[in-house]
Parts: structure tokens; C-alpha cells; sequence
């Protein structure tokens, strides 16, 4: 449009103009709906949600308005937890730390860390290696190996199963752990003449750290030369706790290295 | 204002009729008119009806409704005007003379009048055709139809364009700012009698100027050119420019900043001398980089000169009508300042006509274009 002469009212109408359209686009933004080279903080309070349509939150994560701690919980679209890092992931949850958990579709949980003890997996339960020997039915009246492997500890409490057959006489059992050169006998018990007395084990892994090896050892002897015993393993598998007093002595962790694949420290705004 | 007891005979002569239909209500006469008219404004009408008695007075009650009656301005045979009626102001002096004092914008006042309350999507379609849709949407809501034509030139430049229904904008807000983009177009909307006489509003468009009138009219000064001011303004002028458009970003880590355009700078015309001064301009609504640029550009390539509006007084004659609007006029000087002779070719781009006084003839004003 040419120049043409602009006196002081049409300079008003244009001011006007602009202010209206001012008006206007100060409640106008665009949807900020992207998060790029930069971080977005939810926090002090606050909880980030997404919500399939019926409200269920499928993904959410913030303070726990409840507990107060900070969580991470993952729901199918049933609204059945999935996934969660946290004390209170579901009502009347009274993990006493930050658990991480992984439940089936029947509220199971089926992966998990320690319940009592910080260290160590919780769930799956890991079978512990051990192998019969030449020994597993056995004639001499000093100890030697029916069984006996090694297995890297994944969880805390040490669970064996185990029945032994004596005949005349009787028998002795034990069972003999090493771990650093260090041996301990778990237990030790005598076996009664002609017949198969059971025994179970439950130990916490004291004074071993995740992923740390220990040698089981089972050892038995008849009381009678000449008389045998025979030792059979029903299961030989590590658990979680199941009371606090379960919960392993283990020693402080060593700083974090990619041996022990620990995740790096989060770099958000730091 | 007093209505002048001896006023001179008037030529012109008021047709008010109803906006929607163009029904005709009355014609009076009236004095004292002073309009104009622009490329790039409403024009505006200024006059007063005088009311002698009782049964003008009738008449004109029922003939002028601010706001909802047309005005056609006649002189002679000729329409040389036409607008909506917007205000009245009934005077009486001190003797009693009663005069009604109206004022009125050309038809293009209603398009500033209506709003777009419907979001309006364009993909690829020609502008002038973007303009004639707007007029359209005007037009095509119940009581909105002040029978503006068209008609279907083109320009062959394709645009995209989204007017949000949030902007509110006023439809000549809208057009104003389409045509003001690079290579964009013209736009007013004209009245005239057409060749069966029917009174005509029509909307030009003219991609990329409204070009009128294949005589060219001479103008001499001295001569029929009684005076003429010459203004230059440097105050506006830019040979560097930014634009600022919307803010566009929707990433949630980010801070929210205007779209701009890159910085426009004309080297050229740094190098010729002139110090470097820089403008900007805003269009809050433009959120696409390639219409923001186009603004830029055309804002800058408007501001690159210090803008003259030449001003060209002289008597009405037969030649100088309305009509004259977009025409070419030659214009030539003799004076102090053009010992050599101005001899130039110029657009009329806005034409006023102010009312005759004692001692004063009826004049008309040209604004001129200089290119």
C-alpha cells in the first residue's frame, strides 16, 4: 500500500489496532509440548502423571503426597502395578526403603531388590550351585564331600533342603561355607540308624556382598566303619528376607565401578 | 459549526439509503462537504445537512440512522463517494438555524467493523483470492451483506494463511495485512455508477498497485496547481530492518522467544552515504518463517526511503474526480526550488476536496506517489 497522509486519529486506530491484537496473543501460547537439550524438574511436591483415558495414572512419578518419599510407579492400563521404585506403590505398602519392584499381572512380586537388606537381589530366587561327589553314598567315618559347588550370591538368605540316610550306627551331616579363605560351618547334626532324617538350612549370606562367590560344601560321614550314608539335596537356592533379623551383615560396598555395573550418578543438574 | 446563512449553491447532493439494501431513503442536500479518499485508508466525509424547516427535518430524521444508513455522495450526474453514515450531530447556532453534522467512512470502515469469528485456513491460494474469500466470509453471515462485488483478477501469488479465530481480527486488519507482505497487493473498495446507472461498491484489488485512468492529466504550477507542499520524513526511514513474528517455541526446556526475521541490512545504501538507521516492525500473529521474512523484506524495502507524500492543491474542474484514484498524473514545476523544470509522472493515491469558503474556490488535494 502507497504512503498516504496519517493523522493523529489514524495513528490511535493503529495503536489500538496493535493493543488489541496485543490483548489477544498475551493469552495465546504455543503448546509446549516438546523437551529438547534441556531438563524439566518436577519436584518439591510436585508428581508427573500420565493417564490412560479412564484416569488410570499408567505412569507416574514425584512425592508421595502420603509417605513423602520421592517415587516412580508404572501401572498397566488395569491400573495393576507394574513397575515401581519406592515405599508406597501400592496402599498399605510399608517398604521401609526405596525398593524397586517388578510385579506380574496377578500382583506377584516377580523381580525385586531386598526387602530388609540393601543389598542383594531380592527376587527371582537364584539356585545355588552344588554337585554330587563321588562321595554322595559313602562307607568312612571322617568327613568328606557329598556335595559341593560354587555360586556367586544374588540373594541374601542361603536356603538348603537336605535328607540323609545312616545305617547302622548312625551318621553325622555338615554343611561348611567358604567364602575369602574363610570357612564356616553352618550346621552339624547327627543322623539316627536306618532312617532319613531331613534337614533345611536357612543362613544369611553374612559377610558376603552381591555377586560375591562362596563355596558350599555339604560333608558326611557314617558312625560305623563300614556302615553307609547317603545324602540327598532336595534345594539349594538363595531368597529374600523375610524379617529384618535375615537381613545379611554385609560389608560397606565398595566406590561404584563398571565391574559392579552400578549406574552412574544422575548428572540432572549437577 | 453554524451553518453559513448565505451559503453558495452546492453541487453536491447526499443519497442516503439503507446499508443492507441500498434501498434508497432520501437525497438532501447538504454543505460544507470535505471528503477524501485513499489507497491505503478509509476516506472519510465530513458535511452537515441543513434543516430549514419542518418538513426537512422530517425527512432527514428518518433518512440518517448513524450506523445503519449508506451515503452516497453525488456531484452532478457523477458518484464521487460512498461510505456508511457513522455519526450525527444536531447543532442548532444561536439564531436558531439547526444543522445536522454527519460524518461518514467509506464502505472499506465496515470491513474494520466485522470480525473473523471463524478460523480461516488457506493452503496455497492465490492472495487476491484469499481477499476475495474475507469478503466473502463478511458477506455471507446473516445481515452482513452490504453488496460488495469483485471481481476475479488474480495475481498468480499463492499463499498459505491461517487466521486464527482467537486473534479476533477485524477483516480489513486481515486484508491490510495480507497486501502488506512482499509482493502483495493493493485493495479499497470503490463507488460508481456503472453502465446501467446502479450504484456500485466494488472491491479493487490490484496486484501489484491500483492502476486507474489511461488519460494523463496534466498539472502545471504555476498553473491549475494553485499551491503544493512537498513533505520529506527521514524520521521513518531504515536501511537495516528485523521483524518480530509470534513465538513458535512448544519445547518445554526452552525460553519462549519471537520468530524473527534474519537482520536486513542494505548495504548499498550505506555505501552511498547514508548512516546506517534501523527499524523493526511486530506481527504477533505470524508464526511461519517465510511470512515473517516476507514482511520483513517488504517493510524494509517501504522504509528505505525518506517518505514523501506530495501534496498537489488544485480548483475542481471536470478532470478532477475520484476517479483519479490510482491514476498517473504528470506533474510539472517551474519555482525556485526547480529552476529546471519538475516534470514527473506520479500516482494519485489519496484525493481530498475541501468545501468552498468566502473568498476560496471549491479545491481538491492530490496526494501523490513518488515512486
Amino acid at each position: 500500500m502507497p504512503y498516504v497522509p496519517q493523522d493523529v486519529l489514524d495513528r490511535i486506530a493503529a495503536l489500538e489496532r496493535e493493543v488489541r491484537q496485543l490483548r489477544g496473543r498475551a493469552q495465546m501460547r504455543p503448546a509446549l509440548n516438546q523437551v529438547l537439550n534441556g531438563d524439566v524438574v518436577i519436584g518439591e511436591g510436585g508428581r508427573l502423571f500420565v493417564r490412560d483415558p479412564d484416569g488410570t495414572p499408567v505412569f507416574e512419578t514425584g512425592q508421595s503426597p502420603t509417605v513423602g518419599d520421592y517415587f516412580t510407579a508404572m501401572r498397566r492400563d488395569t491400573g495393576d502395578i507394574a513397575f515401581a521404585i519406592g515405599a508406597n506403590s501400592y496402599p498399605d505398602d510399608d517398604a521401609p526403603r526405596q525398593m524397586v519392584r517388578i510385579w506380574d499381572r496377578n500382583r506377584n512380586v516377580v523381580v525385586m531388590d531386598d526387602y530388609y537388606s540393601d543389598e542383594f537381589l531380592g527376587r527371582p530366587w537364584i539356585p545355588v550351585q552344588l554337585h554330587p561327589t563321588e562321595r554322595q553314598s559313602y562307607t568312612g567315618t571322617t568327613y568328606e564331600p557329598a556335595w559341593v559347588g560354587t555360586t556367586a550370591a544374588h540373594n541374601a538368605v542361603l536356603y538348603l533342603n537336605l535328607t540323609t540316610y545312616a545305617n547302622t550306627g548312625g551318621g553325622q551331616v555338615r554343611v561348611v561355607l567358604t567364602h575369602d579363605g574363610v570357612e564356616t560351618q553352618l550346621d552339624q547334626w547327627d543322623c539316627a540308624a536306618g532312617a532319613w532324617t531331613g534337614r533345611t538350612i536357612e543362613r544369611p549370606l553374612d559377610g558376603l556382598q552381591f555377586l560375591s562367590y562362596f563355596t558350599l560344601r555339604i560333608d558326611h560321614r557314617a558312625k560305623s566303619a563300614g556302615q553307609n550314608c547317603e545324602t540327598r539335596l532336595y534345594s539349594a537356592y538363595t531368597r529374600n528376607t523375610f524379617t529384618e533379623d535375615e537381613a545379611p551383615d554385609v560389608p560397606v560396598t565398595a566406590v561404584a565401578n563398571a565391574a559392579t555395573a552400578a549406574p552412574a550418578v544422575s548428572a540432572e543438574g549437577v | 459549526m453554524p451553518v453559513p446563512i448565505l451559503s453558495p449553491p452546492t453541487p453536491y447532493r447526499l443519497l442516503l439509503c439503507d446499508l443492507r439494501s441500498d434501498q434508497l431513503l432520501d437525497a438532501l442536500p447538504v454543505q460544507g462537504v470535505a471528503l477524501d479518499d485513499y489507497i491505503g485508508k478509509t476516506g472519510r466525509l465530513t458535511g452537515t445537512v441543513p434543516i430549514p424547516n419542518r418538513a426537512i427535518a422530517e425527512r432527514a430524521r428518518r433518512a440518517i440512522v448513524p450506523g445503519r444508513t449508506a451515503v452516497w455522495v453525488e456531484r452532478g450526474r457523477d458518484i464521487w463517494w460512498g461510505g456508511i453514515l457513522w455519526t450525527l450531530a444536531l447543532a442548532s447556532d444561536a439564531r436558531g438555524f439547526l444543522g445536522a453534522q454527519i460524518q461518514a467512512g467509506g464502505w472499506e470502515s465496515y470491513l474494520y467493523r466485522r470480525l473473523l469469528f471463524d478460523t480461516q485456513v488457506a493452503e496455497q491460494v492465490d492472495q487476491l483470492d484469499i481477499a476475495r474469500g474475507l469478503v466473502d466470509y463478511v458477506q455471507n453471515t446473516p445481515g452482513g451483506n452490504i453488496e460488495v462485488t469483485y471481481g476475479t483478477a488474480v495475481s498468480g501469488v499463492l499463499r498459505d494463511r491461517t487466521y486464527l479465530r482467537y486473534d479476533l481480527p477485524t477483516i480489513g486488519d486481515l486484508l491490510d495485512d495480507l497486501a502488506a507482505v512482499e509482493d502483495g497487493f493493493e485493495w479499497r473498495i470503490a463507488s460508481f455508477r456503472d453502465a446501467d446507472g446502479r450504484r456500485v461498491k466494488q472491491l479493487q484489488l490490484g496486484h501489484p498497485i491500483i492502476r486507474a485512468g489511461a488519460t494523463e492529466i496534466v498539472l502545471d504550477h504555476p498553473g491549475p496547481v494553485l499551491s503544493y507542499t512537498w513533505p520529506i520524513d527521514a524520521t521513518a526511514k531504515a536501511n537495516a530492518w528485523q521483524s518480530r513474528g509470534a513465538s513458535v517455541n512448544n519445547n518445554q526446556a526452552q525460553d519462549s522467544y519471537p520468530l524473527t526475521s534474519p537482520v536486513l541490512v542494505d548495504d548499498a545504501d550505506i555505501a552511498a552515504g547514508w548512516p546506517r538507521l534501523d527499524g523493526s516492525s511486530d506481527y504477533t500473529t505470524v508464526e511461519q518463517q517465510a511470512t515473517l521474512d516476507g514482511h520483513a523484506r517488504a517493510d524494509w524495502s517501504a522504509a528505505r526511503n525518506p517518505v514523501q507524500i506530495p501534496e498537489v492543491e488544485v480548483l475542481l474542474d471536470g478532470n478532477i474526480t475520484p476517479a483519479l484514484l490510482g491514476a498517473t498524473v504528470r506533474l510539472r514545476i517551474r519555482d525556485l526550488w526547480h529552476p529546471d523544470t519538475l516534470d514527473a509522472r506520479y500516482r494519485v493515491v489519496g484525493l481530498s476536496i475541501t468545501p468552498p469558503e468566502r473568498g476560496r474556490p471549491e479545491t481538491a488535494r492530490l496526494y501523490l506517489e513518488v515512486p
